[in-house]
């Protein structure tokens, strides 16, 4: 038992490969918190559990195409964004998005970071509320695929190459994608601004 | 339209703590119950063939069409002339200087 828990992740592989599939454990309790606090970024909170849930079978009905040539953390993470943007591509197709709107608070919360009003708009605690709300307003209309580049690229700051491969594209597509999105964020925001200056 | 409002460093920087301070929940032993008794009714993942593993399969899973059709291709074989071939050769080799295409194809005297 003890030489399991010193082996590297391409030998339990190679175990489980082999026909033990309770050695599948060890890379679950290994790479639990890895891929909780990447699903934990992506999808509501009601559906973590299940997700994380999802990424793990996924990741095991996988394991015979991982040659080992990777990190086995990195092949984990890929699945685990890829397993994110399935959700997402599911709940969009079946209409259980919701859209929320914005509160009169959320657009004050926006004017005033945009136009550098108060540097509390930004630090306090119950802003990073306002921010998360806008946020998840903004995501919940955009398309999955939007979305996820978005917070790959955008919130994230990984490289075009990383967000592709990640996901599945190619650059090229990521790159098309990534002006689509930012163009529909910017447009998004700049009508609750505008919004903000009618009300006002 | 030219994207101005994501480059506000501050918005940026707002949006950016709220995405990486989302709460996640705790993910206790029946999680992990879970996970494996779904893996446990899965059972070992198939390996995936190589290339050549996968084309000799492929073959092999062939052969009894080919057994089955090879006799008849050979009862056909056997019961085809094969004469004709070897005239055309041999007259090619016998008189090269008077054979000709138009003999060959029995067209000789139609100039």
């Amino acid at each position: 038992m003890n030489r399991i828990l010193e082996t590297n992740d391409s030998a339990i592989v190679a175990q489980v490969l082999q026909g033990d599939v309770n050695a599948f454990e060890y890379l679950l309790n290994r790479h639990r918190d890895l891929v909780l606090k990447i699903v934990g970024k992506h999808v509501p909170f009601q559906e973590v559990e299940g997700t994380t849930q999802d990424v793990f079978v996924r990741a095991f009905r996988s394991l015979p195409s991982y040659k080992g040539e990777g990190v086995f953390s990195q092949w984990l993470s890929s699945i685990a964004i890829r397993t994110c943007y399935d959700y997402w591509r599911r709940a969009y197709r079946n209409k259980e998005v919701p859209e929320a709107s914005l509160s009169e608070q959320q657009r004050n919360w926006l004017g005033k970071v945009v136009s550098g009003e108060s540097e509390q708009a930004r630090e306090e605690d119950d802003h990073q509320t306002e921010a998360r709300e806008l946020l998840d307003w903004a995501l919940s209309r955009m398309s999955a695929k939007d979305r996820m580049v978005i917070e790959l690229l955008y919130l994230e700051e990984l490289s075009v190459k990383e967000v592709a491969d990640l996901l599945g594209f190619t650059p090229a597509n990521i790159k098309v994608r990534a002006f689509r999105s930012r163009r529909k964020l910017e447009k998004l925001l700049r009508g609750v601004l505008e919004k903000r200056k009618k009300t006002s | 339209m030219k994207p101005t409002i994501l480059k506000n460093k501050s918005l940026k920087k707002a949006l950016q703590n709220a995405h990486f301070s989302r709460e996640v929940p705790a993910l206790g032993d029946q999680w992990k119950v879970k996970v494996m008794r779904r893996v446990r009714e899965i059972g070992p993942p198939a390996r995936v063939p190589g290339f050549w593993n996968g084309l000799e399969s492929m073959l092999w899973r062939l052969a009894p069409v080919n057994a089955i059709l090879i006799i008849p291709l050979i009862l056909l074989f056997l019961n085809m002339d094969f004469d004709l071939g070897y005239d055309y050769l041999s007259n090619l080799s016998a008189e090269p200087e008077t054979s000709s295409l138009s003999y060959l194809m029995g067209m000789e005297g139609l100039q």
